[in-house]
């Protein structure tokens, strides 16, 4: 019923402007990559020798390390908390709409007050060591100890994005029909189950999103780091896309920056397909 | 809504057990407001806190000694905040209002209509989504110069006219609608412009509220691209223009926090406008259906 | 009906978009888009009046220097009619982003305040302003130490604007606790009575900071080499040094939290954590805002010295771009902001110091010796501390990549408990490797 023509007519400005804010530069950056670009002096072709220098820089392994690490840390927990939390707030409960508000908070707060929020949480004499004390934790400096720094930045990931990820489960949930609910209730299943066999079907379109975008956000975070550790200690909080940041706007490298960045690239390719044949096989 | 609870079959032990889900539902609500909700708290407690007042203190000190707006009242005087306030309003409703229909446009072929080349555009929407922008930024930057648009207000709203997060969830609430519903709609004779705008957009209402959402938070938070880009500090959006109370020899925890809130007030407001109409339309809709 | 509505809809879109490109697109005037030395084409008229537009970057400066700034623009305006000048105030945290995109698309404002790292680096590239050229005639006005901050390769890139060496605010209560009544005045002694203070009230005394590199040039130790080429600071003193400095740290005398930025300074200090702080007498006021008392009953005094008994100046400088299209009228700008009768200004009204000789020997600076004022006071003494002042950052262009190679090695020794002469050496190969 559709013709060629009504795709095009649909998609002509959305292209056009891809194309001028979108494609053009990215291909612009990938051009790049294999030369000296620094904005000041003349460019020169450099053939693959960034991309050779990438696989032998320690800092970008080290990077690399860093940001998978931390993605294992903070995508599935964001691909699995926020169903619940969009669950618990799609009840006919009174005030729910204002918890459903209240939780997406951590959003809405600026950069600024994040970092000096959670850097004062997570200080030596900070609350959490606070909170920790009563279960008799010993303190740390949570930001300052290579093995620890990546799990408080995750924590804070986390904190900020599941109100984030909920909002998209939640549209996705007013998509299930109610009477399946009702049928399963009949068939006497209890809350997991009803949710395991009636919700996580319906809404798995929704979870292969999330757990795309947020691959993609974990994968491209660093004002997170920026701001709180500013990569540190000894670089353990160093991400690829901070380490982009520093080659580009710090050490002046714009054509080593757009190197690593299309490495990167091709990693998180690798992990989208992967996770599509996941979650994409016919078994249910 | 609660007719539908009320009409349901009410028996003894299904009374009790609903109020036992409520208590645990409401324990885990408040856990989770308490864990989202202190920054926010914390926030407010600083701005209001007068100038002997501890701000960093172990156990934190929630409720001020010294109650005052001094803070509010000197970022009011020191910033335009007003100006501020209506250049944020202008971006903020082309940055929400253009991404929704350019991302349904580009979404709805692409979920619905299978022609050559349609997969080939989404792989590569996809794929841009996966490079930093920071290696982008200054590409980007050169081609709103050529187009003349520095200094400009259209040089902003037109990078953000278009997201391929937008894109992609918009397809995905395309997608998810039966195609039985089109092809009635093609028995009943209505165009294509018809079956898109009076059948299919309604349809996703849910996923444009989230596209709204979304929008409307990085619009009204929008920084590093006007500051690129707009030369006159007349034009400058709040959180621009609330940078200026990071002067270069003093930095007053105070006055940000009651800046930052100043911000947030009337996210708070839209969020909530927001929510209502698109989550509970929604909602009403398929109860309905 | 509903069909009409739905098209025309569509339509107007269509048409506001056409008309949101075509309302801006009337002048690109982007001929030059980022290659070098293309500028000078309107610089003044056959007289030798200046002319053209100047466009000033300041940092971080508005709305609290705005007057001062204006004032600027309209004396200088006044001097030289044909010229205009526009003040453009971006944040801190901003300017490479600002100043690498304008530079991409070959606009670089003419005249920036830039810091110190950041002119090393687009200085050596070619984008700035030869200044030992272009301003020989002022360059005998500016204590030396601190002329020589914008350089790099041996020229200079840069005049340096207002500058800051330390000054002290300390806390007599707490010294008055540990039973001490006076700061102390070398870092061997701060060390001495840090151990006293932390053991009587519990409180820091001595604190590592940010720039803990500095430390091997204030105690005498050269980071790099007289030419430049090769890490210099791998030394039996600088073992010892930082050997010392482990020791502190184990003894629980400081905690990393300052150097690695998790909590700042003037905040410890308020909250009365640590009996002093040294720093530039400008930030003093930082305490005011979070501590008025604590602010109160502090005091000023003369920075720390070590082994070297020198203090090192950090300025901000005024850079002119090297692609201006008002090249005279840019330098000469940046001449009037940085000459005597302009630093002084500034110099009083930000509590910031004058790199040039005349404006430092003002007797505005000769005074507060004796002030109740912390600000004043620390004032008093880093302008004393001035013309024996030097910028101790090493003169190279990848300054950023060498600072932090020595403190990531410091970091080992602490974090890590690497010995510190195995920190030492591995921090000289990375620098050596850095500088090839």
């Amino acid at each position: 019923m559709y013709k060629a023509r009504h795709a095009w007519g649909f998609l002509a400005i959305p292209l056009l402007l891809l194309l001028l804010f979108t494609f053009i530069p990215s291909i612009a950056a990938f051009v790049l990559s294999f030369t000296n670009y620094n904005v000041f002096t003349p460019i020169e072709f450099l053939g693959l020798e960034n991309y050779l220098k990438a696989f032998q820089d320690s800092d970008f392994k080290k990077a690399m390390f860093n940001t998978i690490y931390y993605w294992l840390l903070v995508t599935p927990a964001l691909v699995v908390l926020p169903i619940l939390v969009a669950i618990l707030v799609n009840q006919k409960l009174r005030g729910i709409k204002v918890f459903r508000l209240i939780y997406y908070f951590p959003v809405l707060v600026s950069v600024v007050i994040t970092a000096i929020l959670w850097k004062w949480m997570f200080a030596k004499e900070g609350i959490v060591n606070y909170f920790l004390s009563w279960f008799g934790i010993e303190p740390t400096g949570w930001l300052m100890d290579t093995s620890t720094v990546m799990i408080a930045l995750a924590f804070v990931t986390i904190w900020q994005g599941f109100g984030y990820y909920m909002l998209f489960y939640l549209a996705a949930l007013q998509g299930v029909p109610k009477d399946l609910y009702e049928a399963s209730e009949l068939d006497g299943a209890n809350f997991w189950k009803k949710h395991l066999y009636v919700t996580v079907p319906m809404i798995k379109p929704m979870i292969f999103f999330v757990a795309v975008i947020s691959t993609m956000g974990a994968f491209k975070e660093f004002t997170l780091m920026l701001t709180m550790t500013d990569g540190g200690p000894l670089k353990a909080s160093t991400t690829v896309v901070l380490l982009v940041f520093k080659e580009a706007f710090t050490n002046l490298d714009m054509g080593y920056a757009s190197a690593i960045s299309f490495i990167l690239f091709v990693i998180i390719l690798i992990i989208t397909l992967i996770n599509q044949k996941l979650l994409d096989n016919p078994n249910t | 809504m609660s007719k539908s609870v009320a009409a349901n079959p009410s028996k003894q032990g299904f009374n009790r057990k609903k109020l036992i889900s409520k208590f645990i539902s409401y324990f885990f609500l408040l856990l989770l407001t308490c864990i989202t909700i202190v920054p926010f708290i914390w926030t407010v407690s600083i701005s209001l806190k007068g100038q002997n007042d501890v701000i960093f203190s172990i156990p934190p000190q929630f409720i001020p000694n010294t109650f005052t707006l001094e803070n509010f009242i000197t970022v009011w005087n020191t910033l335009p905040i007003p100006r501020y306030l209506l250049n944020t309003v202008f971006l903020t409703f082309f940055g929400v209002v253009l991404p929704l229909i350019f991302c349904s446009f580009a979404a709805y072929p692409l979920a619905r209509m299978k022609f050559k080349g349609m997969n080939l555009i989404f792989i590569l929407i996809i794929a841009t989504m996966m490079i930093p922008n920071e290696v982008t930024m200054i590409p980007v930057y050169l081609v709103i110069d050529k187009l003349g648009l520095m200094g400009t207000y259209t040089g902003i709203i037109i990078t953000g006219a278009i997201t391929p997060l937008g894109i992609f969830l918009m397809r995905q609430g395309f997608k998810e609608i039966p195609r039985e519903i089109e092809e009635s709609a093609v028995i009943d004779g209505a165009n294509v412009w018809q079956i898109f705008w009076k059948l299919m957009f309604p349809m996703v209402k849910p996923m444009l509220g989230v596209l709204a959402i979304l929008c409307f938070i990085s619009s009204w938070n929008n920084f590093l691209w006007p500051l690129l880009i707009l030369d006159d500090p007349n034009k400058y959006p709040i959180t621009l223009g609330l940078y200026q109370l990071q002067g270069a020899f003093s930095a007053n925890t105070r006055l940000i926090a009651a800046g930052a809130l100043i911000a947030l007030i009337p996210v708070i407001v839209v969020f909530i406008a927001f929510q209502r109409y698109f989550i509970e339309a929604a909602y009403s809709s398929s109860v309905k259906g | 009906m509903e069909k009409v509505k739905g098209k025309l809809l569509f339509i107007s879109l269509l048409g506001i978009m056409l008309f949101l490109f075509a309302a801006c697109s009337n002048d690109s005037g982007s001929e030059s888009d980022g290659d070098q030395g293309s500028g000078n084409d309107n610089e003044g008229t056959d007289s030798g009046e200046l002319a053209g537009e100047v466009e000033f970057m300041t940092i971080s400066l508005l709305p609290a220097f705005e007057d001062y700034l204006n004032n600027l623009k309209d004396e200088f305006e006044s001097m030289h009619p044909d010229v205009t000048v526009t003040i453009n105030d971006v944040p801190y945290d901003q300017v490479e982003q600002i100043i690498l995109t304008s530079a991409s698309s070959g606009d670089l404002p003419d005249v920036m305040n830039l810091n110190t790292e950041f002119v090393k680096k687009i200085g050596a590239m070619g984008a700035l302003v030869n200044m030992d050229e272009a301003a020989a005639d002022v360059k005998d006005t500016f204590f030396e130490g601190l002329w020589n901050t914008g350089g790099v390769n041996g020229t200079v890139y840069a005049l340096p604007w207002y500058t800051t060496t330390s000054g002290l605010i300390y806390n007599p209560d707490i010294l008055a606790e540990a039973g001490f009544d006076a700061p102390p005045t070398t870092f061997e002694e701060a060390w001495e009575m840090s151990k006293v203070i932390y053991e009587e009230t519990g409180a820091y005394g001595e604190v590592i900071q940010g720039e803990m590199h500095l430390l091997f040039p204030k105690n005498g130790i050269p980071i790099l080499n007289e030419d430049n080429t090769a890490a210099a600071f791998n030394t039996p003193e600088a073992v010892e040094l930082w050997t010392n400095l482990k020791e502190y740290y184990d003894q629980g005398l400081y905690e990393l939290d300052v150097m690695l930025n998790q909590v700042s300074m003037a905040e410890l200090y308020a909250t009365e954590k640590v009996a002093w702080w040294a720093t530039g007498p400008q930030l003093f006021r930082q305490v005011n805002d979070l501590s008025p008392e604590v602010y109160e009953k502090s005091l000023g005094g003369a920075a720390l010295e070590g082994t070297a008994g020198k203090q090192h100046a950090n300025p901000m400088n005024i850079a002119v771009s090297a692609n201006s299209e008002s090249l005279d009228a840019a330098v000469e700008f940046a001449k009037f902001v940085t000459n005597a009768e302009n630093q002084l200004e500034f110099g009083k009204e930000a509590a910031v110091l004058p790199p040039v000789e005349e404006a430092a020997n003002d007797e505005f600076f000769a005074q507060g010796e004796d002030s109740e004022d912390a600000t004043e006071r620390g004032r008093y003494y880093a302008a004393q501390s001035l013309a024996t002042a030097e910028n101790m950052s090493p003169q190279v262009e990848n300054v950023s990549q060498v600072i932090e190679a020595i403190q990531e090695a410091f970091q080992q020794v602490i974090l890590n408990d690497v010995d510190p002469a195995d920190a030492l050496s591995q921090a000289e190969q990375e620098v050596n490797s850095v500088l090839e």
